[in-house]
């Protein structure tokens, strides 16, 4: 390893990272809480409700994420453009904008499936007995159901964000340069694979300390399952 | 001995190839970049091969035979690749069959590996290599190269309704390009690079490129004229070509070293082509406008 090669390669490198942890961020942000209104839709007594929260988690889940991107980037402004240019100038989002509101969608779908399996997993005793001590439906959910389901879907919605910090990678698709570009163009341009070996060390630092963090979560939120210790 | 020797080169070449042509993008469009990029690579195996080859083809021996085989890489568009019924067809393939023509024997298609093309015609395998093959210096040292027939420059194409005046003009407009193009880095050795770089974003290929044109966020792409010719044919040349370029990428066909008398004649042949109006045709057929270049 050629140590001043790889401070040469750094700089473009750790600016590309910047790009990525951006995307993830913003994308997590959003599309945690977007879940849960469609897994609680999905599980709604009301059916337009139910049938909508379905179709919209079959799309996203049922298309690859790539095709999104294609559609939300180039799509949406073509199309848009047949009713009129204010329309098309509307949809004309910037790359990473276009990005975060596509990813966000996307993973919105599948938490919201991860969701909806956290609650039913609940035992369904604790609604009823919930309801003979008078609580209404919300308050089941609120207070009884969803901070128990917290736990249960820790493991699996930490999987969907180590999925997520490579899945950023697609962006590069509508012109948003990040780390693997960044890693790519170095090696077409020096016609040497080291930033290919730095940028895999960067992605695993990242899912390392991602996975950190899922750990201590999954401590912190199912403190009550555990046994109480003596003394 | 020396064979293997020479295997062993090819696979390093090879694989070292691949990994450059990592980032060039879908076949079509990153043939034209991976080209020049496997240029440099290949290069020792190349001048080791020239040296050593005893191998060579006269004009006599062509019409003996009764074919010309023409070495190519079949994923190259618009230059030579497969159709839908897996012909091969692209502007060298019609060129290089008009030229047989001429010369009275049959054209031969022989897909090779590209980065082992000096080895080929070394081996005996094909008569020349014809396949949008720029011309560079370690090609001319190595093989017998023809006159140079089209000029693949790196050129401005504008979306509809907008007109670039000059390199520092672009600094006005959104600009799109390939990811590790031959043209991007054209663009990055221009000393406007400096100027226009905040508003010139990369794409995996040109596909994307024209998408963003038709959305309407790009003005005006930088590509290479044979690539963006095809394009702007398909498209019913939607797109204008701004009066400045970014430098010249010429093509020519490659020849054994000692196959001079060859090279002359298939010189020749293009020449008569390009008089009587054949080679303006076929330009006219792919690019949409007559590009080849008269010696």
């Amino acid at each position: 390893m050629d140590f001043a090669y790889i401070q040469t390669l750094l700089p473009s490198l750790l600016s590309g990272t910047v790009n990525t942890l951006k995307i993830f961020f913003l994308t997590l942000i959003l599309s945690l809480p977007l879940g849960l209104p469609f897994a609680l839709g999905a599980i709604s007594r009301v059916w337009p409700l139910r049938f909508l929260s379905k179709i919209y988690i079959w799309v996203f889940r049922g298309t690859p994420l790539m095709l999104q991107l294609f559609f939300v980037y180039y799509g949406l402004p073509i199309l848009a453009q047949n009713w009129g240019e204010q329309w098309a100038e509307l949809f004309r989002w910037q790359n990473t904008t276009a990005a975060i509101v596509t990813f966000t969608l996307n993973y919105a779908a599948y938490f919201a499936e991860i969701y909806r399996a956290g609650i039913q997993s609940i035992d369904r005793g604790q609604h009823e007995a919930a309801k003979t001590l008078g609580f209404s439906r919300w308050q089941t959910m609120r207070l009884i159901i969803l901070p128990q389901t917290i736990a249960r879907v820790i493991p699996p919605v930490s999987n969907e964000v180590i999925t997520l910090v490579k899945d950023t990678a697609l962006v590069t698709a509508i012109g948003v340069g990040e780390l693997l570009k960044a890693a790519k163009d170095a090696n077409n341009r020096d016609v040497d694979p080291t930033a290919f070996f730095l940028a895999a060390l960067i992605y695993l630092c990242l899912t390392f300390v991602l996975t950190l963090v899922s750990q201590w979560c999954e401590q912190r939120f199912s403190r009550h399952e555990q046994p109480i210790q003596e003394g | 001995m020396k064979k293997k020797l020479f295997a062993a080169l090819a696979a390093v070449s090879v694989v070292l190839t691949t990994l450059a042509g990592c980032s060039s993008g879908a076949s079509s469009s990153g043939a034209a970049v991976s080209s020049t990029a496997a240029a440099s690579v290949s290069q020792p195996a190349g001048t080791s091969e020239s040296e050593s080859t005893g191998y060579t083809t006269s004009l006599a021996d062509i019409q003996e035979k009764g074919s010309l085989i023409i070495g190519l890489d079949d994923t190259f568009a618009p230059m030579g690749f497969r159709d839908e019924n897996n012909e091969l067809v692209g502007f060298d393939i019609d060129l290089a069959r008009a030229v047989c023509e001429v010369l009275g024997v049959e054209a031969e298609f022989q897909p090779i590996d590209w980065d082992s093309k000096e080895m080929a015609l070394a081996a005996g395998t094909i008569d020349c290599v014809w396949n949008g093959m720029s011309i560079t210096p370690e090609r001319e040292e190595g093989m017998a190269l023809s006159q140079a027939y089209l000029n693949n420059k790196i050129i401005v194409m504008t979306a509809p309704g907008v007109t670039v005046e000059s390199k520092e003009d672009l600094a006005n407009y959104n600009i799109g390009i390939q990811a590790g193009s031959a043209a991007l880095e054209a663009v990055q050795s221009d000393e406007v690079y400096a100027s226009i770089q905040g508003n010139l974003t990369e794409y995996p290929t040109y596909d994307e490129v024209i998408l963003d044109v038709q959305a309407g966020r790009l003005d005006c792409m930088i590509i290479d004229e044979v690539y963006g010719n095809y394009k702007n044919a398909q498209l019913d040349n939607i797109f204008g070509i701004a009066d400045f370029d970014f430098g010249d990428d010429l093509y020519a066909i490659g020849f054994r070293k000692a196959d001079t008398e060859l090279r002359d004649a298939v010189n020749e042949a293009i020449n008569a082509l390009i008089e009587d109006g054949t080679a303006a045709q076929i330009s006219t057929d792919w690019f949409g406008a007559d590009i080849v270049v008269r010696p």
